[in-house]
């Protein structure tokens, strides 16, 4: 199926630090993301509920 | 990339650029054109840079190129030779002033046909006055149908002015009591349901923390006939709130959830959502671990829900006629003579809380229905009675300001202006699931483009709750309308964050039901969801495209000003 799948800056919220790495949930409820801390950039110590932002669109299974 | 002969007429009055490189003396033909739809993104990446004096495609057309050119040239005069000029507006417009011969009082004489066939003749006084006609017209008898009454639902409200817990649950003197017992007896609905909790939630008092709201469910019961026909008794100023978690604390609908302070998380006052003066019978259930995010742990939730309205409905059956503060008496019409229509809702059908109960036996029940998930999500046909008497349960979607909740289609907007207008003949009410596989989609849409030819419609509005992977079937099920030749108009929630990412050429008018600001999915629930504003909207956009009055093509961003304007032709 032929999408346009354009990237959107979505804002979210930080709900877990841990030693390997943070998750957050996406703001509208679209889903909570779990990555390692060397994919975030920041100038802060990580928090939870601290705000992110990330750019973001859907998943194509191919 | 070069345009068709077929696209060059719907832009004949779009600038021309050159789509590949052209030499000197090249006739200039459509094959030489570039596509106009997308000269704003050519604009917008620097690549193409229109000028005043830009030539149309209507009039290069057949002209001679005077010099070689690159692609994304602009035509100007200066290029060009041969090209037709520009017509003014004045010369194709119609002119409304007497004709001479009118106006020279030729009314009175007679225009005389000779018939070679016929023996005699006949006289035609000029201008037509037929009261100078030698004879008398019988006056044709004017035949206009009366809308004939399919069935009739009566729909009684009585005023909740105080929620109690007590020993018997009953409705008397506007108090409602709830047994005490009654939330530990719910348990039985479902074996997956560990816990159940009621509290009441007076209108002053929402500052109350909240898990997420599942749904918001009305409490009506029928007292006479089926659903969509017959009597039906609803409770005015009390309606029920499902929230639930699992038994490690999860949200049921963690992805959609929408916890937090009531008072902050509810839009009031939205077709689905509590009304400002309600009475809020909050009941709470807890689900077995892990299964808040299968299909069986929400449903389990709604079951045991159910279970305690059902008590409540009960109690409101025997609620005395007389005792209703309002009656509403709605028909289902068979409209002889009027532009046939139809309403598609595509409801979420991708499986756990993605799922509806279609046609309980009470209104806006769970027993006696049947999910769409279980029915491959093909496409269902309810009456307009049978959708405003409570005909779907919803599991209700994730996405909280976008999701329709049972409240929503019980009072749906469009059902009812639709059904009540003079102008059109509503049909029916379709419900069209959205499952989560590509092919699956595609199987459930072209099912519902049989159905609108069976149905034999003229127009259509599609609407869809959230946003998401059912974009693909929204557009999906408008083009197979479309195609029929059938004018369809399609409303949903786009904005910023829920952009369409497929779109076809019969998707020209669009009613976006966006409400933030910003242009999110602000998790306040039911804000972004179709309001009775939206419903004028969409149905005056359809009888614009039904009578051939061309639709302005969208702006390339959500803009609210759009939606601002074409507000003002509604008011």
């Amino acid at each position: 199926m032929d999408c346009e799948l354009t990237p959107k800056l979505l804002p979210g919220k930080i709900l877990e630090v841990t030693d390997l790495g943070v998750k957050v949930t996406l703001k509208g409820r679209m889903g909570i993301i779990q990555v390692p801390l060397r994919s975030v950039i920041t100038d802060k110590s990580l928090q939870v509920g601290q705000e992110i932002r990330v750019y973001l669109s859907y998943i194509q299974v191919v | 990339m070069s345009i068709t002969v077929e696209t060059a007429e719907q832009h004949y009055n779009d600038p021309a650029v050159l789509c590949c490189l052209r030499q000197k003396g090249t006739v200039i033909s459509a094959s030489d054109l570039e596509d106009p739809a997308i000269f704003p993104d050519l604009e917008e990446s620097g690549l193409l840079k229109l000028s005043e004096d830009s030539l149309t495609i209507g009039q290069v057309l057949g002209s001679t190129l005077d010099q070689d050119a690159d692609a994304m040239t602009p035509l100007t005069p200066k290029l060009v030779s041969h090209f037709a000029e520009k017509k003014t507006e004045e010369s194709g417009k119609i002119t409304t002033s007497l004709s001479a011969a009118a106006a020279s009082g030729l009314n009175n004489s007679v225009i005389r046909f000779s018939i070679n066939e016929l023996k005699g003749q006949i006289e035609i006084p000029a201008g037509f006055d037929p009261s100078v006609l030698p004879f008398t017209i019988p006056s044709a008898p004017k035949l206009e149908p009366e809308d004939q009454i399919i069935r009739t639902l009566t729909q009684r409200e009585f005023d909740v002015q105080e929620v109690r817990i007590g020993a018997e649950t009953s409705f008397q003197d506007k108090v409602l009591t709830i047994r005490e017992g009654l939330c530990t007896e719910s348990l039985k609905a479902d074996p997956l349901v560990k816990d159940a909790e009621l509290d009441i939630i007076p209108p002053d008092q929402r500052h109350v923390y909240s898990n997420t709201i599942m749904d918001v469910i009305p409490i009506a019961t029928k007292t006479e006939g089926i659903l969509g026909e017959g009597t039906t008794h609803v409770m005015r100023g009390a309606v029920v709130i499902l929230t639930g978690v699992d038994e490690l604390g999860v949200q049921v609908h963690e992805f959609g959830s929408c916890e937090g302070y009531l008072d902050e998380k509810i839009r009031f006052g939205r077709p689905g959502s509590p009304d400002p003066d309600d009475i809020m019978i909050r009941i709470h259930v807890t689900v077995q671990e892990n299964t808040g995010m299968e299909r069986r742990g929400p449903f389990a939730a709604h079951k045991a829900c159910d279970y305690i309205i059902q008590e409540i409905r009960e109690a409101l059956k025997k609620a005395p006629a007389e005792a209703c503060v309002k009656e509403d008496v709605y028909h289902d019409y068979k409209k002889t003579g009027k532009p046939r229509v139809v309403l598609v809702k595509e409801i979420m059908g991708q499986g756990a809380m993605h799922d509806n109960v279609i046609l309980p036996t009470e209104p806006a029940g769970v027993k006696g229905g049947r999910r769409n998930v279980d029915l491959g999500n093909v496409p269902v046909v309810l009456s307009p009675n049978e959708v405003r008497d409570g005909g779907i349960h919803a599991l209700t979607c994730i996405g909280p300001a976008t999701k329709e909740v049972t409240r929503h289609y019980f009072r749906e907007p469009l059902v009812n202006l639709m059904a009540e207008d003079n102008e059109i003949n509503l049909v029916g009410v379709i419900f069209i699931g959205s499952p989560q596989v590509n092919d699956e989609k595609s199987y459930v849409s072209a099912r519902l483009g049989a159905l609108a030819e069976a149905l034999d419609v003229e127009g259509a509005i599609v609407t869809t709750e959230g946003f998401g992977n059912n974009h693909i079937d929204f557009a999906e099920n408008i083009e197979q309308i479309g195609r029929r030749g059938i004018k369809v108009v399609g409303a949903s929630y786009c904005a910023y964050q829920g952009q369409l990412v497929v779109g076809n050429k019969y998707m020209d008018a669009m009613i976006e039901l966006n409400k933030d600001k910003d242009g999110f999915e602000n998790e306040i629930l039911a804000d972004s969801t179709l309001c009775p504003s939206d419903a004028k909207r969409a149905l005056l956009m359809l009888k614009t495209k039904m009578a051939g009055v061309p639709i302005e093509p969208a702006n390339r961003n959500w803009s609210q000003d759009v939606i601002d304007a074409n507000q003002q032709f509604i008011q």
